[in-house]
């Protein structure tokens, strides 16, 4: 397991728990199907020339029961905008918490917004982190990088 | 007492949360007022009293810190007790808020009863100050 990724198990656990109650494992192993996720966040960082991006993809399943919990209501009762802005919310709260792990005063956190779903995100271990539960996987996390070349 | 509140965050599920929160903790809220950046926030300013800003920096249109500005800058608001409410952690940034005014800062994610207390803090203090006699001549 790649550094990031310990560090995103932390930051994932301490979020899911405190503000989703809701915990989730890290184990790939037991995963047999590839899931389908229906919704992918992300944020970037910004260090002068270099952004990073944070991925969070979800299952329906695991994103409706993120947003009913951080809402405090009923699956049922949740709508796929609340869904979605949860998920932008999520991710934000992990990004920034990931950039208190790094040289903190370096990086600027951007805003967050819905991406295209990304289907093989994380399937690979090393370029993403998944998140599964009962051996399901529900979700990844991954982390791409660019480089803008000065003027 | 009870309090108007104004809630300023461009994630309105993090709106809710938030004001379920104050709702749901015992904490005495009057009405509770909600902006998605700081534009909208002084809108709302301009024509309803608020007690207390609990804001986000990171906003599109105006953010944070230019609301925090806006606010020290206006006569009838530089006392207005603001609270951030945000990711940011970098120590540069909670200085700077500080300095524009902000009276406290909570890091997301928090624990309910974390905003709870500052909150609680941050009232206490000012009713203290208001006490004292200490809030001027700005009104």
């Amino acid at each position: 397991m790649n550094q990031w990724q310990m560090v995103m198990k932390g930051v994932i656990s301490e979020l899911l728990e405190t503000m989703f109650f809701m915990s989730v494992d890290f184990e790939s192993s037991a995963v047999a199907v590839a899931p389908l996720y229906a919704l992918e966040s992300q944020v970037e960082l910004v260090r002068n020339m270099q952004t990073v991006t944070v991925h969070l993809c979800m299952t329906r399943p695991f994103a409706l029961v993120a947003a009913a919990n951080f809402l405090g209501v009923e699956e049922k009762n949740v709508a796929w905008k609340d869904v979605e802005d949860v998920a932008k919310e999520m991710t934000n709260m992990i990004a920034g918490s990931y950039k208190l792990q790094l040289d903190d005063s370096e990086w600027s956190l951007g805003i967050p917004s819905i991406g295209t779903v990304t289907q093989a995100a994380g399937a690979s271990a090393g370029t993403g982190l998944p998140l599964s539960h009962l051996g399901e996987q529900i979700g990844s996390i991954f982390l791409t990088e660019s480089r803008r070349e000065p003027a | 007492m009870s309090y108007n509140v104004l809630l300023v965050d461009d994630s309105a599920s993090l709106r809710k949360v938030i004001r379920k929160i104050l709702r749901t903790s015992g904490f005495h809220m009057n009405e509770c007022f909600e902006a998605s950046n700081g534009r909208e926030a002084l809108q709302v300013l301009s024509r309803h009293w608020i007690d207390l800003v609990l804001t986000d920096i990171h906003m599109p249109e105006m953010d944070g810190f230019e609301l925090l500005e806006a606010i020290s800058r206006n006569e009838i608001w530089r006392d207005l007790p603001v609270v951030l409410v945000t990711t940011e952690s970098n120590p540069g940034r909670q200085r700077r808020a500080m300095e524009l005014g902000a009276r406290g800062y909570i890091r997301k994610p928090f624990r309910p009863e974390e905003l709870r207390s500052l909150l609680m803090r941050v009232l206490g203090e000012t009713h203290e100050s208001m006490a004292n006699g200490d809030e001027g001549c700005d009104f």
